[in-house]
């Protein structure tokens, strides 16, 4: 697991255009959405002294009263949804580039480009998939929820059922991290093996089920990388009174942003570096037992040639100079890279 | 004989008195000696019921609530009305007949009439009436005509038993958790309110007076007058009794015990049972020096929040002692309801209030202080100033929903809490960045376009539209009472309230006396306030409309020297203040100018504009209505300002939050 953060931290270094482009892109959506929610409240009461109210904190009065401004409101809600709906699209759409690129080990604009516009129909396909998937954490924390309430009652306390419902968010909260990292690992097998997303899901649902403890720390660590700089910069933060402070406040802010950013590029890539060692151990072990398949296959057959024909010794020494080995079906492929740019039939 | 031996028992134990003089008219006193089946759920009683009448009236019959009968089946009004359901919470399992409730008079005896004794048997001449709605399958008012009529200032008196079958806990009485949690209100054959000529509503040229005994309604709660009770109650051993009044004895008997609990000077009397409770206890002297015992009753999961019910009662006390008056009984009971039974929580009966929690609330969030704060300010208002609750709700609820803040912004509001009700931002929530004050979220839930104008507030108490009841009961009221003492100032508020309190305690004060009251201490006419406010569905919101500046087109008047040094450059400034709805109230203007100087008017706020016009060296730069924010009845405070130079530093500030949290949930998409 080691080398694994050491290869995705490395590599998230080394390819640190990645990290700049995604980062970009998110801030540009992001801030062109909250461009328009300043500029909403703006034009509704910038003339109003309202500023100086919100300079000081959270004012519920000022809140409760925006109801009787909701026409531009709720056109600036909307806006934000179709927002929301085509940053996921793009997201879906730029991470086939980034994979690409992390098992490359190399970037290059029009490739990583290429790569996206590759992999995002089957992308979307995953995504799909995925969504079907969150039913089971939902359906897991669902049942720990009606536990926690019966015990509750007959416990006559709400404590079972709180307690029941902070494991079941826990346990829907593993099986979603369990998921997440099966579609993440459905991209890895798409990218390589160049196999359609059910396929690609099936695989990575058996991979990911093996060494489930593996990647779910490789993720976990990089989140509580991204959680204790959140707290140190949570410590240092001014309360945001005067612009020059909330200027200092937006800065931080986007320090931490980048920085889950570069995180998460690093745990694309310490994943896909398990991944690799993952499938070059499956496929050895695939071969070897594929060998011994055939071994045993070739000891019946020479077993069966004895029982039939008596054996002249000469012509059976003859004969097995003659006799070809049959080559192991993948042996000549066992070491081999694929170039992930090859079609295959 | 139990029973008997325990009447006699409650007559020569304790006939003490604990007031030198009686605090209120005593009208209706009970005496009442009841036994719990937790089994069944039912409670069997006696009860002595000594009823004066106090007018001059000849009073031919009685009326008395009967209010579990609310809870007999579907067709009674308070169901039909309701859905079945109280605050969010419905009777559950309804096919069982196990959950229902009712009570049911076994027998009505005379003992005495008019001085004279008597054994005349009444039960046969109780019949049910529906002075509300005529629903006839509502029986939750009985009358009685009686052989001969009550005389004017005479007396009579009742034995009357009877059996409660309580319902599963969702409208505030009744057991959960399967008998293991009981609490018992409205349980007992109460006697309506008679009134005479010239009180309350009975005009005086009425030939005479009548009988106040509605029917129980969805939205309603209760009326009652003055007694003096003594109530004997009988419970398994195990369980932990808490009720109105002081505890006078306790004695066990086998596998049960008897407590016996006695107070002057209530309308009512409530109590709870349960194996459960842990009990707290812990007092406070009172100004008026004697000490009040404070009792909770607390589930196990709560107990380490007892220190925060007590300080919540203490701070009200303090509070309202200071600008009511004195609280003159010498117990307090706060009921913690058991898990499953949150529909008795929340309620108030004298010396007795349940309130309710949740395990490991937040000391950021205040809801337990809220409930608290709440119920015992309802100690004063419903308790001593024992308005009719089905008719005017809004004198106990609305009022205290005023106490509440009060208390709210002075103790948990911070020092800008404490100086102005505006500056209350912290004293309902303040939690992981989150801050709501308690005078904020009260008027929010009046002022939202879609509540403000739906209803009035004075109307009684089932007639309000779907969802009325809470906003016209509660918030609006309380922003009302919260904008007046803006508008007088705390120490002519507190005069006025001191003698609303002093004159009306005891009583059934009502809206109209209330309003005398104000004006009396005030010395001005509140009526068109209270006009508006309390009888109309009118809305307020004044704002600045506009600030219009220019330069001003002064000739040069003739034989004046034209040197240009001298010539004053001169803006037209013109401010537009506007009333955008139909409610009225006279508005303090500010106008600032460049040079720092200020203009102040009052504006009577009659017409839809008032402009004020300046020509002057200096331009106006800002404008507010209402500066000292008032009037939180305005519905629209954020129109209520306007400057000529935009500032958006605060808006920055909220949208660089608001664009952190985005990129934080866009980056799940990544």
């Amino acid at each position: 697991m080691t080398n694994a953060i050491q290869s995705g931290l490395k590599r998230a270094s080394t390819q640190w255009q990645l990290a700049a482009l995604v980062y970009a892109i998110n801030v540009v959506f992001a801030l062109g959405l909250a461009i328009a929610f300043k500029d909403v409240l703006s034009d509704e009461f910038a003339t109003r002294n309202v500023s100086s109210r919100l300079i000081e904190g959270f004012d519920f009065t000022f809140l409760s009263d925006l109801n009787y401004a909701s026409a531009s409101l709720s056109s600036l809600f909307e806006m934000w949804n179709w927002t929301m709906i085509g940053y996921a699209l793009l997201s879906v759409f730029l991470s086939g580039g980034m994979i690409a690129s992390l098992q490359r080990q190399a970037f290059s604009l029009p490739d990583f480009f290429a790569d996206s516009a590759r992999y995002f129909g089957r992308f979307i396909m995953l995504l799909m998939f995925f969504a079907l998937t969150v039913l089971v954490p939902l359906l897991a924390f669902a049942i720990f929820f009606t536990i926690g309430k019966a015990h509750s009652e007959s416990a006559l306390s709400e404590v079972p059922v709180v307690l029941w419902t902070v494991a079941g968010i826990g346990i829907a909260a593993i099986k979603l991290a369990f998921f997440y990292l099966v579609f993440e690992v459905a991209k890895f097998e798409i990218v390589r093996e160049n196999i359609k997303p059910f396929r690609a899901f099936i695989g990575a649902f058996k991979i990911v089920l093996k060494n489930f403890l593996v990647l779910f720390g490789i993720t976990l660590f990089f989140l509580l990388c991204v959680g204790v700089i959140g707290l140190v910069l949570h410590g240092l933060a001014p309360k945001g009174e005067t612009g020059a402070s909330v200027f200092v406040l937006v800065l931080m802010q986007q320090v931490l942003v980048a920085s889950r950013v570069f995180f998460r590029v690093a745990t694309v890539g310490a994943l896909l570096e398990k991944y690799q060692v993952f499938k070059a151990v499956m496929n050895e072990k695939k071969l070897a037992e594929e060998s011994k398949s055939n071994e045993q296959l070739i000891a019946d057959a020479m077993n069966n040639n004895a029982e039939i024909k008596p054996i002249d010794a000469e012509q059976t020494e003859q004969s097995q100079s003659e006799v070809q080995t049959p080559s192991m079906p993948g042996a000549n492929e066992a070491n081999a890279v694929r170039n992930p740019n090859e079609s295959q039939p | 004989m139990k029973q008997v031996t325990v009447i006699l028992s409650i007559w020569v134990v304790g006939i003490v008195s604990l007031y030198a003089q009686p605090l209120s008219p005593r009208l209706a006193n009970y005496e009442i000696s009841a036994t719990l089946d937790v089994p069944s759920k039912t409670i069997s009683a006696t009860e002595i019921l000594t009823w004066k009448n106090h007018t001059q009236d000849t009073i031919p019959d009685l009326q008395f609530h009967l209010y579990l009968n609310a809870f007999k089946n579907r067709n009674s009004t308070f169901f039909k009305e309701s859905g079945g359901q109280l605050r969010g919470i419905g009777l559950e399992d309804t096919d069982s007949e196990s959950v229902w409730g009712y009570v049911e008079i076994e027998s009505m005896k005379l003992l005495s009439l008019n001085g004279k004794e008597s054994t005349e048997n009444l039960t046969e001449k109780i019949q049910f009436i529906q002075p509300d709605d005529n629903n006839q399958d509502d029986k939750t008012v009985a009358q009685v005509i009686l052989p001969e009529p009550v005389l004017p200032k005479g007396e009579v008196k009742l034995e009357i038993k009877f059996k409660s079958k309580l319902p599963k806990i969702f409208a505030r009485t009744g057991y959960a958790a399967d008998g293991k949690f009981f609490l018992v209100a409205q349980w007992f054959p109460k006697i309506g309110v008679y009134e005479g000529i010239g009180e309350r509503y009975v005009p005086l040229t009425a030939p005479h007076g009548k009988w106040n005994c509605h029917q129980f309604h969805g939205n309603s709660e209760f009326f009652a007058d003055f007694g003096v009770y003594r109530v004997a109650i009988t419970v398994p051993k195990s369980y932990v009794v808490g009720a109105t009044g002081v505890l006078q004895s306790e004695t066990e008997q086998g596998d049960s015990k008897t407590l016996v609990f006695y107070q002057e000077d209530v309308h009512d009397f409530a109590w709870t049972a349960s194996p459960l409770f842990q009990v707290f206890e812990d007092t406070y002297t009172s100004k008026g020096g004697h000490t009040i015992k404070l009792t909770f009753l607390a589930q196990p999961q709560h107990a380490d929040q007892a220190e925060r019910h007590f300080t919540a009662v203490k701070h009200t006390l303090e509070w309202a002692e200071d600008w009511l008056g004195v609280y003159p009984y010498s117990t307090l009971t706060i009921v913690d309801p058991v898990y499953g039974g949150e529909g008795a929580g929340g309620m108030e009966y004298p010396t007795f209030i349940t309130a309710g929690t949740f395990w490991k609330v937040p000391l950021g969030v205040k809801t337990t202080e809220i409930v608290t704060v709440h119920e015992f300010g309802h100690q004063y208002f419903y308790g001593m100033l024992a308005s009719n609750e089905f008719e005017e709700a809004w004198l106990d609820e609305g009022m205290n929903t005023w106490l509440e803040m009060s208390v709210m912004r002075r103790y948990y509001g911070g020092e800008s809490g404490k100086k102005s009700a505006f500056g209350d931002k912290t004293s309902a929530m303040d939690f992981l960045g989150i801050r709501i004050g308690d005078v904020e979220q009260s008027r929010a839930g009046y002022t939202s376009p879609s509540s403000a104008k739906r209803d009035t507030i004075v109307k009684p108490a089932w007639a309000y539209h779907r969802g009325g009841y809470g906003i016209f009961s509660y918030n609006k009221p309380g922003t009302m009472m919260t904008t007046l003492e803006n508008i007088l100032g705390e120490d002519t508020m507190k005069l006025v309230m001191r003698t609303y309190f002093y004159r009306f305690k005891f009583k059934h004060p009502t809206t109209r006396d209330f309003i005398q009251t104000v004006n009396e201490v005030t010395g001005k006419d509140f009526t068109p306030f209270f006009t508006q406010f309390l009888y109309s569905t009118v809305a307020m919101d004044y704002g600045v409309q506009a600030i219009t500046v220019g330069r001003s087109d002064d000739e040069e008047p003739e034989g004046v020297s034209t040197d240009s040094q001298s010539k004053e450059r001169k803006f037209n400034s013109k401010v537009i203040f506007e009333r955008k709805e139909e409610a009225v109230a006279p508005m303090d203007i500010l106008i600032k100018f460049s040079d720092g100087t200020e203009f102040r008017d009052v504006w009577d706020g009659v017409a839809r504009y008032k402009i004020y016009e300046f020509d002057k060296p200096e331009k106006v730069v800002a404008a507010y209505i209402d500066s000292e924010n008032k009037y939180l009845l305005d519905v629209n405070r954020n129109n209520n300002a306007l400057t000529t130079k935009p500032e958006t530093t605060g808006f920055w500030k909220w949208a660089m939050y608001v664009m952190f949290w985005i990129q934080n949930v866009l980056l799940i998409f990544a």
